[in-house]
């Protein structure tokens, strides 16, 4: 299995998250799975901007330039993305959520509503798996994990795939890679 | 009242939500002593003026549109940046909007029960979160088309510029149905199709490559 560690955490001063990843990839690593690591807060990742230019001008691929083509490879080689970063305001972090905007090129314009509900078709023929691992902030409450794994199964759902697993750092690394690698 | 409202959509005063956010101002606007100020976020200039106003507005309508089932990066990191400014005692309401480009009202639940779980974290109140799905052309239609939806849009506007507050029954008719009838799903793929995303690619010379995955495995 090939996973790719999207690495949302904005606040380079906490380490701990970071610390994290790596252990987890180390581990991964020893199970012998393959692991690739973005870190995207050293990424130049743009906005998305709304023109749609990925679906209706140049389709396939992003207009602005910047590093949204090693993303974009980086998600179609792998089998699982881990949409890594630590809770802020009771959601995953505005960088990880700019990265996942920045998704969009994987999907046509095109509407599949043949499961009762609107999504789009792929654009290509593989869907990776999502799992989404946080880290809780000092006043996290159940109702926040509830709402961040819902808005990503939903993100899910509309990429055509599954999401595996919705973890917090609170448990050890094994156990994530275990989550992770048998799902 | 004092309003500040903010336009997250990264497509900035041409975008959708402004459309919409303009409609609700139209009615806020009706009651004499209201003031409103519409900022667009994506603006860096505009961008800095809502930080500074944030706190110190008497309410705060916070617009944008559905990306990936959420708020779209530009929007969360605004917020994140919100979050680390000085609060003063007195907060202000919190009004947010909610469009997306797909019809039904269930894409829009999810980020709703966030944003009024937000307010909370932010000690805010929340009067609540206009949600409303198809929104995705709805500049290119014929006035006609699109009266009622204003319509709405102003009902709430003066409703909540009157009172302060809006209206749940208000509210749940505007998001619409949560789920459509197979039919009425394969009416919305087809003429988004054929009216919207196939005129657009001809006209762009790109039907040929419509199709493309320039980052497939080789
Ligand atoms: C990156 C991106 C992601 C989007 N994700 C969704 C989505 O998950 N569900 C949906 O219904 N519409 C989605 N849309 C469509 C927009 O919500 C819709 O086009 C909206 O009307 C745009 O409003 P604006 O002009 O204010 O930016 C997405 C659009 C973009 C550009």
């Amino acid at each position: 299995m090939n996973a790719l560690l999207m690495n949302g955490n904005s606040n380079p001063a906490d380490p701990r998250f970071d610390a994290y990843l790596q252990s987890l990839a180390q581990v991964l690593t020893a199970q012998g799975h393959g692991v690739n690591t973005l870190e995207l807060r050293s990424m130049d990742l743009r906005q998305c901007s709304g023109c749609f230019g990925c679906w209706l001008k140049t389709p396939g691929v992003c207009a602005t330039q910047d590093q949204h083509g090693q993303l974009l490879r980086a998600y179609l080689d792998a089998d699982v993305i881990v949409l890594a970063s630590p809770l802020v305001l009771g959601f995953s972090s505005g960088l990880l959520k700019r990265a996942a905007d920045k998704l969009i090129p994987i999907l046509l314009p095109y509407i599949d509503a043949s499961s009762g509900e609107c999504r789009h078709f792929l654009r290509y023929s593989k869907a990776p798996r999502l799992a989404v691992l946080y880290q809780d902030e000092p006043d996290t409450v159940d109702e926040d994990r509830a709402i961040t794994r819902e808005i990503w199964s939903r993100m899910a759902r509309n990429a055509n795939t599954s999401l595996v697993a919705c973890l917090s750092t609170t448990i050890t690394t094994t156990e994530v890679a275990h989550a992770i690698a048998c799902a | 009242m004092r309003l500040l409202a903010l336009n997250g959509s990264p497509r900035g005063p041409k975008s959708n939500t402004r459309f919409l956010t303009d409609e609700f101002l139209r009615g806020f606007a009706v009651t004499p002593a209201n003031q409103a100020e519409t900022l667009d976020i994506a603006r860096p200039s505009d961008r800095e003026k809502a930080l500074a106003a944030f706190w110190h507005s008497d309410a705060v309508l916070l617009g944008f549109p559905l990306y990936t089932d959420a708020m779209p990066g530009l929007v969360k990191e605004f917020l994140e940046q919100v979050a680390t400014l000085p609060r003063p005692d007195r907060r202000p309401t919190l009004v947010f909007l909610v469009q997306s480009g797909f019809p039904e009202a269930t894409h829009t639940v999810p980020v709703a029960r966030y944003l009024e779980r937000l307010a909370s974290r932010l000690g805010c109140v929340c009067a609540g979160v206009l949600r409303r799905g198809g929104i995705e052309g709805i500049q290119s239609q014929p006035a006609w088309m699109t009266r009622g939806i204003r319509e709405r849009f102003r009902q709430l506007g003066e409703t909540f510029g009157r009172t302060g507050r809006l209206d749940e029954q208000a509210l749940r008719q505007l998001a619409g149905r949560e789920r459509y009838s197979r039919f009425a799903l394969r009416l919305v793929c087809w003429w988004s199709r054929v009216m919207y995303w196939d005129r657009e690619l001809k006209a762009n010379h790109a039907y040929d490559k419509r199709l493309d995955a320039p980052y497939a495995h080789t």
